[in-house]
């Protein structure tokens, strides 16, 4: 027994250092990665970055497979889906495939990992700036080599333009674009009395507001406006309204004046007033008939209209002193990761210019609700007879050339989190406007100065 | 108010996303994950238990140790190693890196504690071997224990979100919480009845289990309570 049980030891030791040699071995490797890579021949590729995982669909085999890592879900991916098949229908050399991976978020986490992994799809697609961080880590591939007559930025609406393009160069083409709106429900607002085609500004709005109250909603007075817990993307568009902004290129602005303003003038609206209230989903709540109004973002006109059992009326975000102020840009744009593989990355640049024909974006845009990016696409039959049918998506489309990039401090999620905070403190809790605010600047101050670099690389040509 | 009954909401989401190989995959990666994780209890409770070997005390504190690191600080190291081994978008990456567990080993050890040296001994001087004393003492005493945790660890496994979305890229290696998300817009469009009717047969088999389990789990942990 004894001689058993030394032996069983000896193993026991030799299985620990076995183990410990291995973990430490991991962690050389997890602490390697990040510094190496980026040595590719070319600035346009990094060896020793393949691409991930994927099947090609077997009538597809033998062409070059470019891989599409697609923030989409639901009806949205469907609508992907099928651009996808017509593509690789229409020419005999590249299969296109789309893998959703959830959301944003989610998609972010995903392709960090997939970086550290050395294993990359060809296609990643974020939202506004969010594409920075992965432009800083060296992992975009710049695309302006292929533009020519036929494709380059020009075909796109130039609003949307600016926001994919750092130092001089395009690392982001615009594709699943969109723009807040102020959704409505116009059949209670005829009810009350109240003109069809909503309110303009918020002065305006708040007169209305008790008419609306006096209307039941499921044995509750109607509330005339949901906010949301999240709301930074329609608080930009609300700061412009009343003259302000978050940041300058250089300095962090909020408490400039213009925001105190503003939230005073909400806080008096939903607390003092009673005319708003902050919901947990201020969408689900407008389209069951809880609140009257609520906003949202264009791309949720296909599905609200769908959904929603009464007649949604749309409207420009609302103004302070005067109606239609800017609007922040929103939703997303492709970009071509660098891996070994110039050949697949041509292929993207392919893809890329088909989904840029006007008929393509046409389908996605009439698919999904986001805007016909293309600006030829506005002119296709299909965009027209949409319009005709239901004017909603002429609001759209008409605000467009309100829309602008969020201010600088803004691209940063660190920003846009303390932002929708310090909303909800207001919206929420009534708390004291210029303690919030101020407390706010010095958080923005706090990101400026951590990423003033960023932005100075970013601005410049 | 909802006013009738609208099976058609399970149509609907069975048709909008392969919920069928959803089923295959979170069956395949449960079943075989709990058996892998729980085999993998058994026999090292045992070994803290009943075996005797140098540097015991130590190795115990480092497996409980394991228990207060929260799961997203392996995230991305595990998804380095499974990807240097080959192992994305497969089973093996799936199933593999959840197979050790200090919390099933811990549940399962304290139940064995309590098993009464007298038994043990007796099987000793009768020359039973480790093996033999383990397969047919010390786990048929602990059957409630070992029922509760495979229950704990098999719901775990089933709901499993974060790792089976990082791990796997293509949709028929999805497993059912990763295709309960497919179902939902993040903007526009959401089906509130797919997405219900998704979630319940999400939750189902669970619930089943739980139900066939429910008397063996309250035993098992009443009886590990009194004994202390």
């Amino acid at each position: 027994m004894s001689t058993k049980l030394s032996d069983l030891r000896l193993d026991r030791r030799t299985l620990l250092a076995v183990l410990g040699a291995g973990a430490g071995a991991a962690g050389l490797a997890a602490c390697g990665s990040p510094v190496a890579g980026g040595s590719g021949s070319s600035p346009n590729l990094r060896s020793g970055f393949s691409q991930a995982p994927t099947t090609v669909p077997s009538q597809y085999q033998g062409r070059t497979a470019v891989l599409f890592w697609a923030p989409f879900t639901g009806v949205n991916f469907e609508a992907l889906q099928a651009l996808f098949t017509k593509f690789n229908d229409s020419q005999s050399d590249i299969v296109a495939i789309a893998e959703s991976q959830g959301g944003y978020t989610d998609l972010n986490k995903k392709f960090t990992a997939a970086l550290q992994a050395r294993q990359v799809p060809d296609i990643v697609c974020f939202p506004e700036r969010q594409w920075l961080q992965f432009w800083q880590a060296d992992a975009l591939a710049p695309l302006d080599g292929y533009f020519d007559d036929q494709w380059s930025l020009d075909v796109y609406m130039q609003n949307y333009v600016q926001e994919g393009t750092a130092g001089g160069q395009t690392y982001v083409v615009p594709f699943a674009r969109s723009t807040p709106l102020f959704y409505f429900n116009k059949t209670r607002f005829v009810e009350a009395g109240l003109p069809e085609e909503g309110p303009s500004t918020w002065e305006e709005f708040a007169e209305m507001a008790p008419e609306l109250l006096k209307l039941d909603a499921g044995g509750q007075p109607l509330k005339p406006m949901a906010f949301g817990p999240d709301d930074t993307w329609y608080g930009q568009s609300h700061i412009w309204a009343w003259g302000g902004q978050w940041s300058s290129a250089t300095e962090a602005t909020a408490d400039a004046g213009p925001a105190r303003e503003w939230l005073s003038w909400k806080k008096n609206f939903i607390h003092t007033d009673g005319y708003g209230y902050m919901a947990q989903s201020s969408m689900t709540d407008f389209q069951t008939g809880v609140a009257a109004a609520s906003h949202g973002s264009t791309a949720s006109l296909r599905g609200a209209t769908e959904a929603a059992q009464f007649d949604i009326g749309t409207a420009f975000m609302l103004g302070h002193d005067q109606a239609a102020p800017p609007v922040p840009t929103g939703g997303s744009g492709l970009s071509v990761v660098k891996a070994e593989s110039q050949e697949r990355q041509d292929a993207c640049a392919e893809l890329f210019r088909f989904l840029a024909e006007p008929e393509n974006s046409a389908q996605w845009h009439l698919g999904t609700g986001y805007l016909p990016i293309v600006t030829a696409a506005q002119d296709t039959k299909e965009v027209k007879d949409q319009v005709a049918a239901d004017p909603n998506f002429g609001t759209a489309l008409e605000q467009v050339p309100n829309a602008k990039t969020a201010d600088p401090v803004a691209w940063y999620q660190a920003a846009t989190v303390e932002i929708s905070a310090a909303m909800a403190q207001v919206y929420g809790d009534g708390a004291d406007v210029d303690t919030v605010v101020s407390q706010l600047q010095a958080k923005l101050e706090d990101v400026m100065s951590q990423n003033q670099e960023s932005i100075q690389k970013v601005l410049a040509s | 108010m909802p006013t009738s009954l609208e099976l058609g909401n399970f149509v609907d989401a069975w048709n909008s996303a392969p919920f069928g190989r959803f089923f295959l995959n979170s069956i395949i990666t449960t079943g075989v994950g709990t058996a892998l994780e729980m085999a993998c209890a058994v026999l090292s409770a045992y070994a803290f238990a009943f075996v005797e070997f140098r540097w015991k005390k130590a190795v115990f504190v480092l497996i409980l140790g394991s228990l207060m690191l929260p799961g997203h600080v392996t995230l991305l190291v595990n998804y380095i190693t499974v990807a240097n081994l080959g192992w994305l978008n497969t089973y093996a990456g799936l199933i593999l890196p959840g197979m050790g567990s200090a919390f099933a080993m811990f549940l399962v050890y304290q139940q064995m504690r309590t098993v009464s040296q007298e038994l043990v001994d007796a099987a000793i001087m009768d020359g039973a071997g480790h093996w033999r004393r383990m397969s047919t003492i010390v786990v048929p005493l602990c059957t409630p224990m070992i029922v509760t945790g495979t229950l704990i660890v098999l719901i775990g496994k089933w709901n499993d979100f974060v790792w089976p979305l990082i791990v796997t890229s293509t949709a028929d290696m999805r497993t059912l919480p990763i295709g309960l998300q497919f179902l939902r817009s993040q903007e526009g469009y959401t089906n509130w009845g797919a997405i219900m009717a998704g979630a319940v047969m999400v939750a189902a088999p669970m619930l089943i289990v739980f139900f066939i389990g429910q008397r063996r789990i309250i035993g098992g942990i009443a009886a590990g309570a009194v004994k202390g």
